[in-house]
């Protein structure tokens, strides 16, 4: 059983054997998810804390270093983490932040995490390219495998609203991800990953439990008394604006016929 | 093991007996739950949304009444939850809020839970007046009791700022908490309360894991991409001013 609270997360931790160093690492890393992770909900209505403890306690299970253990905690905060910015891009000023508390080693993981592609096109090159990556890329991929097992805790992928469209993807890619388990040498996260893809394929949940919420992906819900900072909205509202006539002209190009053709 | 996760939570009442109408009960409570405690944390760190599906977790295994499992994941609805500007002005929209979303039974029960004879203050005078009370208050003690375990479970009491002073305290809470046990007749319940404290008495302070911000109470951390309302703002300096 994974964790799913940093008291559960703690106690595997020591059991594990983190030293005090290491242990003040992943605790920072925590407290820091909680600021950037502050109100954030998976889909399927998880609390998103959960995720992201569920995946350290993955990592932990799997002896990884203490680092990797610390960037579970906040592996994918360029993507999801509220930094008070509009946008989601990575920054050096972000970087900066994930750096001060978690260091310069741990923070390389979080960046390679989000600047790799994991759709379909980007698990197949990474799935080829894997025998000849470098440690710190095979480690980034599992912190990606810890992240997916993760996700099939408790067959979560079937409380989601569009779970019939993830189950495919499953279907065609977890044959995929417990492969690449196996070539990085962690047999019991394959079978893992292999039993908890064919319980989530295999299972049914009474649908009065499935999530009713039109959110596909994790979503920030905002405390009742609160309201965005007013210059986000309005920097949101000219980000749509200008992407909406790009695409727009976009449009009216690709229709022109083009000359002499 | 009891649930931490809205999905954990979920899993245990499909293995049970719940009927369709039970199980959307729970789930739109857990909803509701979720826009209550948006951003909140307990003392430990944990996020309070954890701490009420373990509440209705434990509620469901001792007791298994689907309304009194949902009143678990709002118990502190009306002590922590965020009912807004306009609800927290006034008590009947919050109350007309939580009867559009769980009905008025769950209602009931997290309005006895707030009111006075129930809070942390009167818990020492509890189990004298057991005998005296209705089916419904009683079950308001068990939420009270599935409270505080939660808050033990996994040693959670000994990961806040003031761990040592919480360690102090375990036996005198364990006494207390395993006397009202006893009173509601639920030896199960008593079982589970003597074994989490005396798991919790033997587990050591890692003072590295600890928070380094003293906060005794449950706390609320902003995303930081947003600010409180300005309404809320002028209502606390009217209040301070008036004060």
């Amino acid at each position: 059983m994974y964790a799913q609270t940093n008291i559960q997360l703690f106690n595997q931790l020591q059991r594990d054997g983190y030293r005090a160093g290491q242990l003040r690492l992943i605790a920072d890393a925590y407290f820091l998810a909680t600021r950037l992770f502050a109100a954030r909900v998976e889909a399927s209505g998880k609390c998103f804390m959960a995720h992201v403890i569920g995946t350290a306690s993955i990592l932990s299970a799997s002896v990884a270093p203490a680092e990797l253990v610390a960037a579970g905690l906040v592996h994918n905060v360029y993507c999801n983490g509220d930094f008070g910015d509009y946008r989601k891009k990575v920054t050096e000023a972000k970087r900066r932040r994930i750096r001060d508390t978690i260091g310069e080693g741990a923070e390389q993981y979080v960046y390679r995490f989000a600047m790799q592609r994991w759709n379909a096109a980007g698990l197949r090159k990474t799935h080829e390219q894997l025998s000849g990556m470098q440690e710190l890329d095979r480690r980034v991929v599992l912190l990606y495998l810890a992240d997916q097992l993760e996700k099939h805790l408790g067959l979560e992928i079937l409380y989601f609203r569009d779970y019939e469209q993830r189950c495919r993807h499953y279907r065609e890619f977890g044959p995929l991800l417990v492969d690449m388990a196996r070539q990085l040498g962690y047999s019991s996260l394959s079978h893992q990953l292999q039993e908890a893809l064919q319980a989530t394929l295999g299972s049914t949940i009474p649908a009065e439990l499935r999530s009713q919420d039109s959110h596909r992906f994790s979503y920030l819900r905002i405390p009742e008394s609160c309201q965005r900072k007013r210059t986000i909205p309005a920097l949101l509202a000219v980000s749509r604006g200008i992407r909406r006539m790009l695409r727009k002209t976009q449009r009216r190009s690709v229709g022109r016929p083009v000359a002499g053709g | 093991m009891y649930a931490q996760t809205n999905i954990q939570l979920y899993n245990q009442l499909t293995r049970g007996e719940c009927s369709p109408g039970d199980l959307t009960l729970i789930r739109r409570a857990y909803e509701l739950a979720v826009q209550l405690f948006a951003g909140l944390y307990r003392p430990s760190g944990k996020t309070f949304l954890d701490h009420v599906v373990g509440t209705a977790s434990i509620v469901h295994e001792i007791q298994g009444k689907p309304a009194l499992t949902a009143a678990g994941l709002l118990h502190s609805a009306y002590t922590h939850g965020d009912f807004g500007f306009a609800g927290r002005l006034s008590v009947r929209l919050r109350s007309k809020r939580m009867i559009d979303a769980v009905g008025g039974e769950v209602e009931a029960y997290v309005r006895m839970y707030t009111e006075p004879p129930w809070n942390m203050h009167s818990t020492g005078e509890l189990p004298g007046r057991i005998d005296d009370m209705t089916p419904a208050e009683r079950e308001v003690v068990l939420l009270r009791v599935a409270n505080e375990l939660e808050d033990h479970l996994n040693g959670g009491t000994l990961y806040c700022y003031n761990a040592a002073k919480h360690k102090g305290k375990l036996e005198e809470r364990r006494e207390l908490l395993s006397g009202l046990a006893h009173k509601l007749g639920s030896t199960v319940l008593q079982r589970e309360i003597d074994r989490v404290f005396a798991e919790c008495s033997r587990q050591p302070l890692v003072p590295e894991l600890l928070q380094r911000v003293s906060r005794s109470r449950s706390y609320c951390i902003l995303p930081e991409s947003c600010r409180r309302s300005a309404w809320l703002y002028a209502y606390g300096m009217m209040r301070r001013v008036l004060r």
